[in-house]
């Protein structure tokens, strides 16, 4: 039993995180409409909407996979 | 009287499925044998040998008790369980028949959740718990055209040790009737049955020392249900959280490989058999991330025992389902 309880955590600490990161994107950001009153105001809306749903994303793919990186290094340098 | 006559209905589909799933396994291994469709077991340290693909008899089952199901209830969302499941299916025992490759498999794969969005059986509510629900009419019907692939290739990974993607599946399953509960939804409910039973009698013949593999017919087309079913019943996120460490595994694999690409094609294996049967992680740091790795990095340890790990993993992130889907549904009783 000795990597199921790391290997629990993982689980987890993603769970968490695609609750919160999911939860923003769809319940805050996705239904954001204008956010401007002149003419282009709805294209950089869409631009600001999309990139900060791609820097969330790209948040939880960092932070899951530096855990598990670490984690795997530690346990392969022991072997 | 409603809960009487679903009752009824369920019972009919039960026993349906019970017999399909045991007479088609059954069967097809002996067949299979017959015209030597076999696969080298590459976990066990005496050469075995193992019956492949399974995916035929679980797709025949699924259809015949759908089927039966449509009859009782005349539900649309039953026919578009149907025609995911088997358009999923058909892919992956092309895949099981001819190689298709790691392109190939995804792509056509979209195929599949097209009926979902056609006969227009989805609720586009989507529903977060501490967040709420969000309407989302454009950007959900391509969520579905993701979301299915995404949940069959996520069986398919998972699909490495004897009985693992059958159990898993069937662990997963389980939040998924309970949120459908919780919600009332009792066709749905209806419509999971088959899935749950297909999955534990299969499991008898999946399961370690396997008889039969369900090949990528079976694991594609259990996933595109369990996403179909996920879907159609509006209990998305309590899917997700299921699947999650088969999610997870997917994740390390395409993150590690960086490309869509078939386990059988990876140069250096994550893992590696001993001669005395014990698996044990790969130490070069360009082999590929995946969940059995994490297991026996720094723990090296026989199938049985890494088929237990997996097992404690499903059950636990099951265990959070439920929770969520308490937290979601659970006010309404």
């Amino acid at each position: 039993m000795k990597n199921i309880f790391p290997l629990l955590g993982l689980v987890f600490i993603s769970f968490v995180l695609v609750l919160l990161i999911f939860g923003i994107i769809f319940t805050i950001i996705v239904p954001i409409n204008n956010l401007f009153q002149f003419r282009l105001g709805n294209i950089i809306t869409g631009i600001l909407k999309t990139s900060t749903v791609v820097i969330l994303c790209m948040t939880w793919i960092y932070a899951i996979n530096r855990i598990t990186k670490f984690y795997l290094d530690d346990r392969l340098k022991n072997q | 009287m409603i809960i009487n006559s679903y009752f009824n209905i369920g019972l009919v589909i039960s026993v349906i499925t019970c017999i399909s799933i045991f007479i088609c396994t059954k069967f097809l291994i002996s067949i299979l044998w017959k015209f030597k469709s076999i696969v080298l077991d590459y976990h066990k340290s005496k050469k075995s040998f193992v019956a492949h693909p399974g995916g035929p008899s679980i797709i025949i089952t699924i259809l015949i008790a759908e089927i039966v199901l449509y009859y009782f209830t005349n539900e649309l969302k039953i026919i578009a369980i149907i025609l995911t499941t088997i358009i999923a299916g058909t892919i992956g025992l092309i895949d099981d028949l001819k190689n298709l490759g790691g392109y190939w498999k995804p792509i056509l794969l979209l195929l599949s959740p097209i009926p979902i969005i056609f006969l227009d059986v989805y609720n586009p509510n989507l529903l977060f718990p501490l967040f709420g629900a969000v309407h989302m009419t454009i950007i959900y019907p391509v969520l579905i055209l993701i979301a299915i692939p995404i949940t069959s290739n996520t069986i398919n990974t998972i699909d490495v040790l004897n009985g693992v993607s059958s159990g898993f599946t069937l662990v997963a399953a389980i939040p998924l009737v309970f949120a459908l509960l919780l919600k009332g939804d009792w066709i749905m409910v209806l419509a999971t049955i088959p899935l749950i039973l297909t999955l534990t009698i299969f499991l008898h013949y999946h399961k370690y020392p396997s008889k039969i593999f369900p090949g990528d017919s079976g694991t594609l087309s259990i996933g595109a249900m369990y996403g179909a079913i996920a879907i159609i019943g509006g209990v998305e996120i309590i899917g997700v959280i299921a699947l999650l460490p088969a999610i997870l595994n997917s994740f390390f694999f395409l993150a590690s490989v960086k490309r869509f690409t078939e386990h059988k094609l990876i140069k250096i294996r994550p893992t590696i058999v001993l001669p005395d049967g014990i698996i044990t992680a790969e130490k070069d740091h360009r082999a590929p991330i995946t969940l059995v790795r994490l297991i026996v990095a720094g723990n090296p340890s026989n199938e049985k025992t890494i088929i237990k790990y997996m097992m404690i993993l499903a059950i636990f992130s099951s265990f959070l389902a439920i929770i969520v889907s308490l937290a979601m549904f659970g006010v309404a009783i």
